[in-house]
């Protein structure tokens, strides 16, 4: 059954309901950093650093590429106490405002964003990260929805912390 | 600036309804409520330059008008000379102390656009900021001289192009998009930007448009930033203009006494580019309060798309 969505709608878990999943679990969050746009970039832009900032990754490493457009990395991390592999491959790469990874494996279709502005003497920086399940995976989105702000944070704080480092 | 909590609900309440925030009631209530964002100091602009494109008609004249008032050398962007020269000598006429200055660019054309860019650029060296009001509703779809749709050219294609080539002079300015609430019931469409599907609707082409200028803000923003250059997009509300008597006269016959005069349509427009220190930027503004870019989840666009409509944009405007 589709539920209507007038635009009175409280913003609820909507995706959980059969048949109205219009958008992917998506979190976002946006930052400051002490570190200026282009040295962010360059840290971020080479996503075998995760193993650094993503307190999810156990390894990543760079299978093929330059590190620009087409370089395609492979990710281990745990989630919830699984195990996964995961091949991301860098779809965007503009020094130094726009990253964008793409991540794949059989059950899992993500997008990681990275928007960087100049903001004083240092970054602003927006992380996106969007997840899609396919096949049974797919019943883990809410699971991995709920769990998001908390994995968002953890994330965040890491990755801040990283940033601050390289100013 | 930081509001009371009830002040907070009651604005969103207003938002939500569209009918009470959008309408000249929905400003008199926010304006009258505590936290109202303060009016820029008298004499802001003082010295500065900037920029309004579509200034002879509606929103346009009124924002040309509140910056003259705050100070700023305004130059009137208009496509038509004639027009423009009557709004100019009316503005002159209610204010004797204004410093205008005419010039002519279409914006849907980007050749024209580069032209305009190159021969104001290299009169001032320092902009502190574009207005980038112009707008049009086609009636038939219709392409530019570029070949992109219409509302996508006037909104976005020729917004872009302009601010881009005026980047140098805008180091640590502003810059304003004049988006559309119309804009909340459309998607982003990435796989269709020069609206080649299905039946042409004006109020869709346009409201498309509209979407388009607030999705790739944010990209734009960050790209922008690099220079110090703020940006910003806002919707006026519903102001009763020779655009709404042209492209929506039901609309207008319904909804006339509650509709919005000019400047209370441009009033956030001219705050933003007023107010001190700079707003936070890559954000959607409303009554000098940002506001979300979407309230029902199934306009949000994925990543994917976001990515394509971006791709668009770099070829369209030549974004290296
Ligand atoms: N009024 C509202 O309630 C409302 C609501 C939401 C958003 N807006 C937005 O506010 C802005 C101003 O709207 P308005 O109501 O003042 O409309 P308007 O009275 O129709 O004014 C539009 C202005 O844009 C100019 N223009 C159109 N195409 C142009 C081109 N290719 N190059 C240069 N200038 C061009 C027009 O020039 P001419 O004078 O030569 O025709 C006119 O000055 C628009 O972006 C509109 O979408 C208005």
């Amino acid at each position: 059954m589709r539920r209507p969505y007038g635009v009175w709608a409280p913003p609820v878990a909507w995706w959980t309901t059969p048949g109205v999943m219009p958008v992917k679990p998506t979190v976002t969050r946006t930052f400051t950093t002490t570190a200026p746009p282009e040295a962010v970039y360059d840290y971020l832009c080479d996503f075998s650093h995760a193993e650094e900032w993503d307190p999810g990754t156990l390894s990543c490493e760079r299978v093929s590429g330059d590190g620009g457009v087409g370089t395609v990395y492979r990710n281990v991390s745990s989630f919830l106490g699984r195990t996964s592999e995961i091949t991301y491959t860098t779809v965007e790469a503009e020094r130094p405002t726009r990253i964008h990874l793409t991540g794949t494996n059989e059950q899992f279709d993500g997008h990681d964003v990275l928007g960087i502005r100049s903001h004083g003497t240092g970054s602003e920086v927006t992380y996106t990260a969007e997840f899609s399940f396919k096949g049974a995976a797919r019943f883990a989105a809410p699971v991995v929805a709920a769990y998001l702000p908390l994995l968002a944070r953890r994330t965040i704080d890491e990755l801040r912390a990283h940033l601050d480092g390289l100013a | 600036m930081s509001r009371p909590l009830p002040v907070r609900a009651l604005d969103t309440v207003l938002d939500r309804s569209l009918v009470l925030g959008y309408t000249t009631i929905g400003l008199r209530v926010r304006q009258a409520l505590p936290g109202w964002p303060a009016d820029p100091a008298p004499d802001a602009l003082a010295g500065r330059d900037v920029l309004v494109t579509g200034a002879s008609s509606g929103l346009g004249i009124a924002t040309a008008e509140g910056l003259a008032a705050l100070g700023a050398r305004v130059h009137l962007v208009v496509r038509d000379e004639a027009k423009g020269g009557r709004v100019l000598d009316e503005i002159a006429r209610r204010r004797p102390d204004a410093e205008l200055r005419l010039w002519r660019c279409d914006v849907g054309d980007v050749d024209d656009v580069r032209r305009f860019a190159g021969e104001v650029g290299a009169e001032l060296p320092a902009i502190h900021a574009i207005v980038h009001n112009a707008g049009v509703m086609p009636p038939e779809r219709a392409e530019s001289a570029q070949g992109h749709e219409l509302s996508m050219a006037v909104h976005v294609v020729g917004p872009v192009v302009m601010t881009e080539a005026l980047r140098p002079q805008l180091e640590g300015g502003r810059v304003v998009l004049v988006s559309s609430g119309g804009m909340y019931g459309q998607a982003l469409r990435a796989d269709d930007p020069a609206y080649r599907r299905g039946t042409y609707s004006p109020t869709t082409a346009y409201a498309r448009s509209k979407r388009m200028q607030v999705e790739m803000l944010p990209l734009l923003a960050d790209r922008w930033s690099l220079g110090g250059i703020t940006a910003a997009a806002m919707h006026p509300g519903w102001a009763d203009t020779p655009g709404v008597k042209e492209s929506l006269p039901r609309f207008r016959s319904i909804t006339r006494p509650v509709l919005r005069d000019d400047a209370q349509g441009a009033d956030t427009s001219v705050w933003l580019v007023g107010t001190e220190p700079p707003p936070a930027t890559g954000r959607f503004w409303h009554d000098r309060v940002r506001r979300l870019a979407h309230i029902v989840p199934t306009t949000r666009a994925g990543e994917a798309d976001r990515a394509r409509a971006w791709a668009w944009l770099e070829e369209a405007a030549g974004l290296g």
